[in-house]
């Protein structure tokens, strides 16, 4: 069991730093360097990011092998806990200015224009009460299949974007001012797309509370 | 034969766990050669047939009941916002316009 909590603990080390390299590249030493030496190589921290979670996913393997029942439950509340985490942030600027996110979900051109204004105050409520139950709640199941549905959307309307070369922000976690560029979709896509793996994953454990995640 | 078709069939295996056997037997050990597109579609199957149970084990009086909280949230957050962020409950927003060189 020990060397599955080193393996676990690693991979989620790695992952860690794999999302802060993406999302905060200028918190690392090697950003600024890396974008003076080489202005060409653009959204490195793209690609080291990626390669932290991959090489912390492939970890995952060994703390199974080694003891499956702890490293499943420790994915577990691992997924619950950075899950819900994820979706109680990404709601809470939508809840504090409906008429912004409305603004932005009216951008995506992929809405009947008489619901936008309902979806945009509806997807933020469902963010913030699903996330905390998937936290909190005893209902696993239930909680990881409707996060599931709200990301197939988020997939489906980011996807359209993509498609339909819109040069949209993506508006999960800031406002209209964290439009960098077109691509942004793009990796948001990406992002989402990688993160049914940990849902459908939930989907597939039994009901229960948090704490009891270990209990046979 | 009889044995292998108990267990394909057993209890203990899921319809994802039956089809794919059900293949594999067809495919390995009888010999028979499928083309891959047919087996393919054994898994896809399989997997839609996972999904549906998956549906059907799911508590839908929990969810009709959090959809519930989630549409008096969402009044109640739209009433207490000040106007200026506040929407109507029907309609939309402008387009904007993409700012140059973006």
């Amino acid at each position: 069991m020990l060397a599955s909590l080193l393996f676990m603990i690693t991979a989620t080390v790695l992952c860690m730093l794999g999302l802060m390299e993406i999302y905060f590249p200028e918190w690392f030493s090697w950003h600024e360097l890396l974008m003076q030496s080489y202005p060409n190589l653009y959204m490195y921290q793209y690609h080291i990011g990626l390669g932290q979670i991959l090489v912390g996913g492939l970890l995952i393997w060994p703390a199974i092998r080694f003891h499956k029942h702890f490293a499943l439950g420790y994915l577990e509340l691992a997924f619950r806990i950075g899950l819900a985490v994820m979706f109680i942030g990404a709601a809470l600027f939508k809840i504090h200015n409906p008429k912004e996110f409305a603004l932005l979900v009216t951008q995506y051109l992929f809405l009947p224009s008489f619901t936008v204004n309902l979806f945009a105050l509806l997807m933020p409520a469902a963010e913030f009460i699903f996330g905390i139950l998937l936290l909190i709640g005893p209902k696993t199941k239930e909680n990881a299949f409707m996060i599931s549905a709200m990301m197939v959307s988020f997939i489906i309307a980011l996807a359209s974007a993509v498609y339909r070369d819109l040069g949209i922000v993506c508006g999960c976690f800031v406002g209209l001012q964290g439009a960098q560029d077109k691509s942004e979709a793009v990796v948001s896509m990406i992002r989402d797309i990688i993160l049914m793996a940990p849902l459908v994953f939930l989907c597939t454990r039994p009901n229960r509370y948090l704490w009891q995640v270990w209990k046979k | 034969l009889e044995k292998e078709y108990q267990a394909i069939f057993s209890k203990n295996n899921n319809v994802l766990q039956k089809m794919r056997k059900v293949a594999n037997f067809f495919v390995n050990n009888r010999g028979i050669a499928l083309p891959e597109g047919c087996k393919f579609l054994f898994y896809a199957w399989g997997f839609i047939m996972n999904i549906q149970n998956a549906l059907k084990s799911l508590n839908w009086k929990y969810l009709g009941l959090v959809l519930g909280l989630v549409f008096l949230f969402a009044i109640i957050n739209n009433i207490r916002q000040p106007e200026e962020r506040a929407v109507q409950w029907i309609g939309s927003q402008e387009i904007l316009q993409e700012p140059e060189g973006f």
